[in-house]
């Protein structure tokens, strides 16, 4: 009887209470908490996340958030057992201002969100109460901090379910891809006379024609990366980044690779992000940190 | 060609490369020489580097309108710093290259938050360029000798999350360093904060 109610169970009611208790007041982005909920079973998973509608001329920022700004920060807590995922990061866009200052981040609307997983023996009848705590920084001319929480209750019922399965597919489309035979490329360190060292990623694009390429490194906190520089050589079938790297005094890498997104525009104007590890560890630890330079 | 002819389309050619290079402000190196500046700041008064010879001195980028900056004069950082280590004989200046800030609102600022140290009015962006500001706030440390020893953020919490004791406060070790006379271990951090909001 026990797994007949389970299997007949699939429906969800949530019961959203947002008690937005903003600390700044930030009326450039709105946010809400949206959920693919089919049905709560042990061992399965549903997701949930944060759409951010930024008011035009607004960005927020990507988990790199770039040379200013702040990573936007979702942080869900569920009770004891819940697995979450990492936080999924869409493509993201490069802003640039006066001082050749770049940053990373969204405009006009992002979801971010996480796969949850149910714990083995949950009680497929229990209230399951969620939290979200938000901040970010959202920037124009002027900048403004934002931060919220949003509290929700997962409750099982008969009443429909909150199905958002369209919005979340929507977004798994602006996922970085794995990046398959469209392209191939390798990293090179080139000789320059400069304090930092550089590099060169080469690129030959098989399959795919790229009218533009931008590049997104995760390099966080740990690692300086500036004077990006993008060439596309002929049209469509080759092209070039070079930066300049070193590693931040008292920082260590725990990978060879850092975690970056190359963003190819095609023909028809479509953006498309590709998962692009790229090696520049080994040359980073050979070269003496700058404030040992003689 | 005519001398006079010659000398006007180098001075032309030099400009032009002077302007192009100068919108690109990249990060100025470490134990650089620190660019030198003759500016004045919020009560009028004319500001050169070369006044600071042989001392120590705290560049602060700042910015008013900025929510990071915000925090900070709501939290003291930079007054408390300031008091502490201007006994000590270190300098603080701040700098504001916001482009459409003057005097009048960096004196408003001043006065509003009980700061004592000059700001630089940098309302051209040309300071800010010069040395790779990027972010309110960005520190950089001059030492004695007149070289960058350290530049980048205050600490390591750009949310303000932390707890003041868990920070690490990169611009006091920096300083603690250099006063006694010891290697600046972190010379370098990431900027956090707004950017700087510099003339298109």
């Amino acid at each position: 009887m026990k797994n007949l109610i389970l299997f007949i169970l699939p429906l969800v009611f949530i019961a959203t209470a947002d008690f937005a208790s903003s600390q700044n007041r930030n009326d450039s982005v709105d946010t809400s908490m949206v959920a693919d909920i089919s049905d709560i079973e042990s061992d399965k998973s549903f997701y949930i996340g944060i759409l951010f509608e930024m008011k035009p001329g607004w960005h927020i920022y990507w988990k790199n958030p770039g040379d200013s700004g702040m990573p936007t920060r979702v942080d869900f807590i569920l009770p004891e057992n819940f697995t979450q995922s990492d936080l999924f990061w869409p493509v993201p866009r490069s802003f640039t201002r006066s001082g050749n200052i770049r940053d990373f981040g969204y405009k006009d609307k992002v979801l971010l969100w996480k796969k949850i997983t149910v714990p083995s023996g949950h009680n497929p009848e229990a209230e399951i109460p969620v939290k979200a705590n938000i901040s970010w920084v959202s920037c124009r001319e002027v900048c403004v901090a934002g931060n919220k929480q949003i509290k929700s209750v997962i409750r099982p019922g008969k009443s429909p379910g909150i199905y958002n399965k369209e919005l979340f597919e929507r977004w798994e489309q602006k996922l970085p891809v794995k990046k398959g035979q469209e392209y191939s490329y390798y990293t090179e360190n080139i000789p320059a006379e400069d304090k930092m060292s550089k590099f060169r990623i080469n690129l030959d694009f098989k399959n795919i024609t790229a009218k533009n390429i931008e590049w997104f490194p995760d390099s966080g906190e740990t690692l300086k990366i500036e004077r990006i520089e993008y060439d596309l050589g002929n049209p469509g079938d080759k092209g070039a980044i070079t930066f300049f790297a070193s590693l931040y005094p008292g920082k260590m890498l725990s990978s060879p690779n850092i975690p970056t997104v190359l963003v190819v525009t095609g023909p028809d104007g479509k953006r498309t992000g590709y998962k692009m590890p790229v090696k520049v560890i080994e040359v980073l630890k050979k070269r003496k940190p700058p404030e040992n330079t003689e | 060609m005519s001398a006079p002819l010659n000398k006007l389309l180098t001075f032309i050619i030099f400009s032009l490369m002077f302007t192009i290079s100068g919108h690109y402000s990249f990060a100025i190196d470490n134990s650089a020489k620190a660019p030198g500046f003759n500016i004045t700041d919020h009560t009028g008064k004319n500001v050169n580097l070369s006044d600071y010879n042989g001392r120590i001195i705290v560049l602060e980028w700042t910015n008013p309108d900025c929510p990071f900056v915000q925090r900070h004069y709501r939290e003291n950082t930079m007054i408390e710093l300031e008091k502490e280590y201007s006994d000590k004989g270190v300098v603080w200046l701040a700098v504001n290259s916001t482009h459409y800030m003057g005097r009048d609102e960096n004196s408003k600022f001043a006065e509003e938050n009980d700061i004592n140290y000059p700001i630089l009015v940098d309302k051209s962006g040309e300071l800010g360029r010069k040395y790779g500001a990027k972010t309110t706030p960005h520190m950089f440390i001059i030492d004695s000798s007149g070289e960058i020893a350290y530049q980048g953020a205050i600490d390591d919490d750009p949310g303000g999350s932390m707890k003041p004791s868990d920070r690490k406060l990169y611009v006091k070790n920096a300083l603690n360093a250099l006063l006694s006379g010891e290697e600046v271990k972190i010379s370098s951090s990431k900027p956090y904060g707004c950017s700087v909001k510099y003339k298109k």
